[in-house]
Formats: C-alpha cells, sequence, structure tokens
C-alpha cells in the first residue's frame, strides 16, 4: 500500500481502482508510474476484475504474456486496461506455475480479447481456460504443437520442421476469393467471401503471411535497445516512424529520461506529417477501391510533396532513421521551416478542393453511404481505435486523452461521427489531415530553442546502463489508424519483453459487423475502410458472418476447429 | 447471280475495307485516343513510347499478346470454344460495317435493322459471355452473371434508340428501301432539320450515349469487370491469344457503336460525300467526338453496385429511348405532323 501513496494525490481516482482491485480482488501492486498501475491479481479473480474494469469505462489495449520462468518459475498474461476518459492504464498481471500454465480467458466479458488472449497460447503456450473456441491465430497450420516461439529456450533464429504437408489446410473455395494477392490488397493475406446472390454471407479471413518474428528478434542478443528504433520502423511500411516514437516513448519511460523540448516538437511533427501522407494515400487508394482511378492519381498527385518534405526533415523519403533514445538525429533549422510552410500551404489548397470535389461524387458517397456500418456498441465491445472508432461515434484519441510529446502544445479537432459508415471513416480521415496541417504549423511556430539529444545520450553511446532491467513500460501513440500500444519490460541490456499492438490488430475483428449482409462490391471497400496494414498486424483469423440462412463453417479440417466470434 | 467482279469486291471489302483490317486498324487507334483522354484527366502521360506520340501502342500490346505471350491453361478450361466465339464476335463487327454507306460495297435490304440488330446486339454479347465461361472460375463466373444482368438492359436499350432514326428516316423523310440501315445512314442528318423530329432524336441519342457507355463497359458501367472486386470479371482467365482477341473484340464493339451513332445520330458525312476532304474531316471529328465523350466519362466516374448500374440504364437509357421509340412510331403514323411542324 505505500507504493500506492505515491500517485495518490495525484490521481485520486486511479487509487480508487487501485484500492478495489487490492482489496475487493485481493490484489497486489507491483510497479507504478504517473499513468500507469500494474496490478497482479490471483488468476481466478480475472475475469471479474476484467468485468469491473470493462463496464467502469476502461478499453482493452492489449495483453502481453510474458515467459518469466527464468525470473520466477512461472508464465504471465498482463492485460492491459487504458481509462482514456481519465488518461491512465491498469495493467493487471496474472501468473501462471510452469507446470500448470493457464489463464482464465475473459473473452465473453471482454470481446476485444480475443485476438491476444491467442496470440498468448501460440506464442508462449498458456492455455486458455474456459474459452469455447481455442484456435491457432498466429503461428502456421504447419507449426509442430509443443514449440512456442516466444519461449526463453526458443532461439530467435530457430526454424522448426514443417510437420503437415500445407495442403490439408486449404481453404473450401466456395466463395469469392479475395488474396493472398488481389489488386485492392497491398500486402498478402487471404479472404474467402461467400456470396448468396451479390449479397455477402460469411466471410473467412486467414492473415499472417508476412510475421517476421520482431518481438523475438528485439529480445535476441542482435539487438540493443538504441538499435530497436530502426527494427521498430520496419514493422510498417507507412507508419514507421510511429512504432519507433512509441518503442523510444517505451524506453525513455523505463529510463525515467525525458528528452529535450526540441526533440519532442520535432517527433511530433514527423509524426503529423506520417499521419498526412498515410491518410492522402489511404484516400487515393479508398477511390481506387470505387472504380474512382482519377480520383487515385489526384491524390498521389497531391501526396508527392509530403514525401518530399519528409525527405528533407529526416533524411529519407519515408520517415525512417531519425529517432534514437533521449532525441531525434536532425534539426529543422529556418530554411526548412520556410519549406515545410510553403508546402503545406500548398497541400492544403490542392487537397481541399479535391476532397470536396471526392465526397461530391455520386457514385462515391452512394456508395459509401450506409455500407461497413459498425454501430457504436459494437466498437466499443470491441475497442475499436483510431479513425473507425470516431466514426462510429466513440471518442478515442490517444493525443487527447493521454497527451504525449508535445500535443498539449496545439489546439486541434477531434473529428467524430456517430454513422459509423465507410462515408463516415471517409470524412474522419479527410478532416484529420487538414488538422495535422494545423498542428505542424502551430508547433513550427512555437519550435522551442536547445539541443535536440538528451545530455547523457547519442547515436554513439550505449544507452543500456541507463535503461535498469526489471522496469516495465507502456507507451500508446495515435497513429494513422488508431493507437499503436508498446508494452516493455526491460532486460539486461535489451528487452526482456517487448510487444508491439498495431491498431489493425483491434480493428480487424470490427470487420465482422461491418461485413454482415452487405452487398459483394462494397466488401473491398469495408475491408479497405479499417485502413488495414498487415505488416503491422500479421494475423490469422477467421470470421463468420452470418444472416438468418447461416450455415456452420468447418475450416481447415484438422487444425483449425469450427470458428465463430 | 453475283459476277466475279462483284464477288472479289465483296470479299476485299470484308477482310480489307471496311471489313477486318479496317475495323482492326479503327479498333487500336481507337483504343490509343481513349487511353490518351483518360490518362490526361488522371493527370498521367498514356501511351507515349511505340510511334508517334505513342500511337502504335495498342498495336504493339496486341501483337505481344498474339505472338509472345503464353496461352495459360487451367484444367477446366476450354480455349478453343473461346476462340471460335472470339472470331465469330469479330466476324460479325466486321459484318456489320458492310451494311454502313463507308463500304464500296453496300449491302442494303428492306428492314435489315433486324439483321444488324441480330450480329451486333446479339451475337457479340453472347460470344463475350461464352468466351469468359470456357474459363470457369468464381470470378468468372460473378463477372459473366454482372455482364449478361448489365447487357440484358444495355443492348435493348441501345437497340430501341437506334431504331429511332430508322423508323423516322423511313416514315417522315422518306427511303427507298423500308428500315434499312444504308439508306437510315445516308438520310438520318434530315432529321435534324425538321423541329419535331430533332426533339425525339435528342432524347434517343442520349438514350443511345448512356447504352454505348455501359456497351463499352467503361466507367461508371466497368461493373463485370471491376478489378477491386473481381480481379477482371469475365476476363480473369484470359491470357495470350485469347486476352488479345478479347481486347480487340472490346475495342472494335466501342469503335462499331460510335460509328453507328455517328451515322445514325450525327449524320456521318452528310451533306458531304464520302470521298471529299470535307467529308471525311467532318466524320473523323464526329466519331473522334463521340469516343472522347465515352473516353470524359470513363474518367470521371467511379463505379456503380450492379443494382445501380441497372437503374441508371434504365432510367436514362432504357425508358427515354422506349419514349423516343414511341414518339416516332406516332410520328411515322402522322408524318403530316412532323410535315406541319
Amino acid at each position: 500500500m505505500g507504493e500506492q501513496s505515491k500517485y495518490l494525490p495525484e490521481c485520486p481516482e486511479m487509487g480508487e481502482v487501485v484500492r478495489k482491485l487490492t482489496e475487493e480482488y485481493g490484489g497486489h501492486v507491483i510497479f507504478s508510474r504517473e499513468s500507469e498501475v500494474y496490478v497482479e491479481v490471483p488468476r481466478h479473480e480475472l475475469r471479474d476484475v476484467a468485468k469491473y474494469l470493462y463496464s467502469s469505462g476502461a478499453f482493452l489495449k492489449t495483453c502481453a504474456a510474458v515467459d518469466e520462468r527464468p525470473l520466477n518459475r512461472s508464465f504471465a498474461l498482463y492485460h492491459i486496461f487504458g481509462m482514456d476518459s481519465k488518461g491512465y492504464d491498469v495493467i493487471v498481471k496474472v501468473s501462471a506455475p510452469e507446470d500448470d500454465a493457464w489463464v482464465p480467458s475473459i473473452v465473453d466479458v471482454v470481446p476485444a480479447a480475443d485476438w491476444c488472449e491467442l496470440e498468448a497460447r501460440d506464442m508462449v503456450g498458456i492455455e486458455l481456460k474456459g474459452r469455447r473456441l481455442v484456435r491457432r491465430l498466429v503461428l502456421p497450420e504447419d507449426w509442430p504443437e509443443d514449440i512456442h516461439p516466444l519461449r526463453k529456450e526458443v532461439p530467435h533464429d530457430f526454424r522448426p520442421p514443417s510437420v503437415k504437408a500445407e495442403s490439408e489446410f486449404r481453404p473450401p473455395e466456395r466463395g469469392i476469393p479475395i488474396g493472398p494477392y488481389h489488386p485492392v490488397l497491398h500486402e498478402p493475406e487471404y479472404f474467402e467471401l461467400l456470396v448468396e446472390g451479390e449479397t455477402v454471407v460469411d466471410v473467412y479471413y486467414r492473415g499472417f503471411h508476412v510475421h517476421r518474428g520482431i518481438e523475438k528478434l528485439g529480445e535476441s542478443p542482435r539487438f540493443t535497445y538504441q538499435k530497436i528504433p530502426f527494427l521498430a520502423e520496419r514493422i510498417c511500411g507507412i507508419c514507421g516512424f510511429v512504432h519507433s516514437t512509441c518503442a523510444i516513448m517505451a524506453m525513455e519511460k523505463a529510463a525515467g529520461l525525458r528528452p529535450p523540448e526540441r526533440a519532442e516538437f520535432i517527433r511530433t511533427i514527423v509524426l503529423e506529417l506520417e499521419r498526412i501522407h498515410s491518410h492522402l494515400l489511404w484516400v487515393g487508394v479508398a477511390a481506387h477501391v470505387l472504380g474512382y482511378d482519377a480520383g487515385f492519381m489526384h491524390t498521389w498527385r497531391v501526396r508527392e510533396p509530403v514525401m518530399i518534405l519528409s525527405e528533407l526533415i529526416t533524411g529519407s523519403r519515408k520517415t525512417y532513421g531519425l529517432n534514437l533514445v533521449g532525441g531525434v538525429r536532425r534539426d529543422i533549422d529556418k530554411n526548412k521551416m520556410e519549406k515545410i510552410m510553403k508546402t503545406l500551404d500548398r497541400v492544403e489548397k490542392e487537397f481541399k478542393e479535391l476532397a470536396n470535389l471526392l465526397v461530391s461524387v455520386p457514385q462515391i458517397r452512394r456508395r459509401a453511404q450506409g455500407t461497413g456500418v459498425l454501430t457504436r456498441s459494437e466498437a466499443r465491445a470491441l475497442s475499436v481505435v483510431g479513425p473507425v472508432a470516431r466514426a462510429s461515434g466513440l471518442y478515442r484519441d490517444v493525443r487527447k486523452d493521454y497527451p504525449y510529446l508535445a500535443y498539449e502544445e496545439a489546439s486541434f479537432k477531434v473529428p467524430l461521427y456517430t454513422e459509423g459508415d465507410n462515408l463516415a471513416r471517409v470524412l474522419v480521415r479527410v478532416e484529420e489531415v487538414f488538422e495535422s496541417i494545423s498542428i505542424i504549423r502551430q508547433l513550427l511556430d512555437k519550435l522551442p530553442g536547445g539541443p535536440i539529444m538528451h545530455e547523457k545520450c547519442s547515436a554513439i553511446i550505449p544507452v543500456d546502463e541507463l535503461i535498469p532491467p526489471g522496469k516495465y513500460a507502456v507507451a500508446a501513440i495515435e497513429a494513422p489508424r488508431g493507437e499503436d500500444v508498446h508494452f516493455l519490460m526491460t532486460g539486461e541490456g535489451r528487452p526482456y519483453r517487448w510487444r508491439v499492438r498495431a491498431p489493425t490488430y483491434q480493428n480487424i475483428p470490427a470487420l465482422r459487423p461491418m461485413l454482415r449482409g452487405d452487398p459483394l462490391a462494397d466488401a473491398p471497400l469495408t475491408i479497405a475502410s479499417i485502413d488495414p496494414c498487415f505488416s503491422c498486424t500479421d494475423r490469422a483469423l477467421v470470421i463468420d458472418v452470418r444472416t438468418g440462412r447461416a450455415r456452420t463453417i468447418k475450416l481447415w479440417d484438422g487444425g483449425v476447429g469450427t470458428c465463430r466470434l | 447471280m453475283m459476277d466475279a467482279v462483284t464477288v472479289a469486291l465483296l470479299v476485299i471489302a470484308a477482310l480489307v475495307f471496311p471489313g477486318l483490317l479496317f475495323l482492326f486498324v479503327l479498333s487500336m487507334l481507337t483504343e490509343w485516343w481513349e487511353r490518351k483522354i483518360v490518362a490526361r484527366a488522371q493527370a498521367r502521360m498514356g501511351p507515349s513510347y511505340v510511334g508517334p506520340v505513342g500511337v502504335l501502342q495498342p498495336f504493339a500490346d496486341f501483337i505481344k499478346l498474339l505472338s509472345v505471350k503464353e496461352e495459360i491453361r487451367q484444367k477446366f478450361a476450354t480455349p478453343g470454344v473461346a476462340k471460335a466465339f472470339a472470331f465469330a464476335a469479330i466476324g460479325a463487327l466486321s459484318a456489320t460495317l458492310l451494311m454502313l454507306p463507308l463500304s464500296p460495297v453496300r449491302l442494303a435490304a428492306s428492314y435489315d435493322i433486324i439483321v444488324l440488330s441480330y450480329i451486333c446486339c446479339v451475337w457479340v454479347p453472347f460470344a463475350v459471355a461464352v468466351m469468359g465461361m470456357s474459363f470457369p472460375n468464381p470470378f468468372t463466373g460473378a463477372g459473366v452473371s454482372r455482364f449478361l444482368t448489365l447487357y440484358a438492359v444495355c443492348e435493348p436499350a441501345f437497340f430501341a434508340a437506334i431504331l429511332v432514326p430508322v423508323a423516322l428516316t423511313t416514315n417522315v423523310v422518306g427511303t427507298p428501301l423500308p428500315y434499312s440501315v444504308l439508306f437510315t445512314a445516308q438520310y438520318s442528318w434530315k432529321l435534324w432539320l425538321n423541329p419535331a423530329t430533332a426533339v425525339v432524336m435528342i432524347i434517343a441519342l442520349g438514350a443511345a450515349a448512356v447504352a454505348t457507355q455501359a456497351k463499352a463497359m467503361a466507367h461508371p458501367f466497368n461493373i463485370p469487370e471491376a478489378e477491386q472486386e473481381l480481379i477482371a470479371g469475365h476476363m480473369t482467365e484470359f491470357s495470350g491469344q485469347i486476352l488479345a482477341l478479347n481486347n480487340l473484340i472490346h475495342d472494335a464493339d466501342i469503335a462499331v457503336s460510335a460509328l453507328l451513332i455517328t451515322y445514325f445520330f450525327l449524320g456521318g458525312p452528310y451533306p458531304f460525300p464520302h470521298l471529299s476532304v470535307p467529308g471525311v474531316i467532318l466524320m473523323i471529328v464526329k466519331y473522334v467526338a463521340v469516343v472522347t465523350v465515352v473516353s470524359i466519362i470513363k474518367a470521371s466516374f467511379g463505379r456503380f453496385r450492379i443494382e445501380q448500374g441497372v437503374a441508371v440504364l434504365v432510367k436514362y437509357s432504357l425508358i427515354p429511348a422506349v419514349i423516343a421509340l414511341l414518339a416516332a412510331m406516332f410520328l411515322s403514323a402522322y408524318p403530316v405532323l412532323a410535315a406541319g411542324a
């Protein structure tokens, strides 16, 4: 209880939650920081704790399974609950002894926990009790049953032999296949739409074709804290800066150091630049999906100067290679500032014209309006993030809920729509582009002087001694696609466990209610409307969308059971 | 009985001008123009490398597909059937041109508009559908089903629209043979001189333009080949020679439709003769204008859903075409009304 008193004066409501968890559910605080508290609860209480937290306004950010056998001979599962409206995280830990490795499933009380529970089972080998449908999510079908890659005894470069022939797992091929290679999908994954006439009845989804084991690699001896940002950037091909910043924020939290203000401003500016180019890319893709190729070509023409700006600021066409623990590597001088301002003026003007045109093209309006609807309650249950949540009337934005970097220095609006359809998601993103332009302008105006690197850090000084082992940190960033979460447990010179939860991971399960009963022609738009990023997500799932004439769906006989979400 | 010279002329007309060879060249040039216009609208350059301003690019594409590219066959495919029907469609489209005043050997008969609609509006879609189904696959199945749905509306609309100038020319202007393609093409320009018939012609022209957009499967009616939903719809499994033939049919269909509109609605080269400088220029300008309009619409629209597409076709093509046809029948029954106006 002594640890509790440290934050009680700052955030009384957090104290209330902790008191409840410790006194009523028998938990104890293992670690705490200004906006995070880590509480370990007995595993038989987990479901009640989850029910209590989820009903008191928390969203589930994700859960992270950790093999803690070298430390305390047990496995652990950390459920990260975000109290968005209050601005703090409650991380609930449950332990499972190594010879009795199970935790209770909370998927029936917190539907958003579906994927991360299955991932914990695949990657660390924690069994889920009380869960009706258990299937493989992350690992391929021919992966051996008893090998869990994130267990500490498995080397990071381990390649197991294939245990089953690939052909056994062919999907039934009864519907319209989309993927793994398809004009709409820019990354490999597989959807199969079962249609009756032109109406989508069922959807199979199989992803995870591009899993690269980045979390495991981050724990391997090949990486140190200062190299991890460069690895984190490779998680995504579009929003890499988000991942490097998020990883760095977690490390800086663990080290207890704050980068210079100027560095925070520069990071924020690049984050917003990334949002602009990512949203412009998406608007173009959405027009292309609707067959409006002229819109696609022109959006990308408007986007091009933003890419040139990225090169100006970071030195590469993409926003990569700028971030280090403790600061950034390149400064923004007067000359660059002028160029940024000029380019933003041009992009704003051209995109305004284009956006007005795009949303008034009757084909786009007619096809986007009322299709792919995600209601507010469905969005809440699945804890969806980003523009998908904001289009369904959920006011969720990490920049406002958990202000980080320099966002408190800028005033901006969070676009909110309640329709929950494809058009609402288009409009949210279009408005966000203009908000981002305004944020960059404000921050450039206010850009403080001073160094861009913390005095204790540099590109060549190892930061390992700054980050002590045994610390926890959760960092979240509002990526273009929504909330990106990095969970860090520090080890000796490198992370003990580094868990990345990209926004698309949280949003794909929402495709089930969106696609139900929609016309086939709009299914690609609906899939595209969550702005899926599969290299970030790397997941596999079966979605069963049913109408009244539903069927039982058996997928990949032998390996994966009948799945219904 | 035809003498040897007539037979020779007919063979030349069928194979060279205005038959197969001319149709091929015209289709390729039409494709090039369409690609250039669409590219311009999308801030791109379009074909640029082969020939002056890329004009030979469609020829190069065709030859490449025909002679270099491998023909990929899947287990259930029957490429022979697909090719046979492709030739039938190309033959049907070439034969259409012999009925127009363009041809040195002019074939004309009473009521030969029925022959035209049979070979042009029935054979071509039928052949394309059979070609698609020769390569069974979920995409081709869905594509052909959409294709037939769309054509079930747009072909009757197109036929009804072109029947308007045919009926009016026969009954109001007066032609040597009734309901003949050749004489309609020669005399339809006179319909614009008469206010009563001109109004009906405007309605029919609008209906024909919308139907042509759908026949060309250009945006917003590219529903059967919707790339983002069905990869390439009924054409998904086409490759090599069959793809080349399919593309030729597609371009030739646009070319023939544009020619029919040019003659039936826009009056062709008249009042100048075909073999005069102003006649040729007028003819080319009108033809290019029709193709340009199709291309601009293609570049400025997204894609309809199938039910939206059919609804738009019914609303803006089939119903106006039928109304115009009824008005034309009325004017035909009482030509005195048109004469009085």
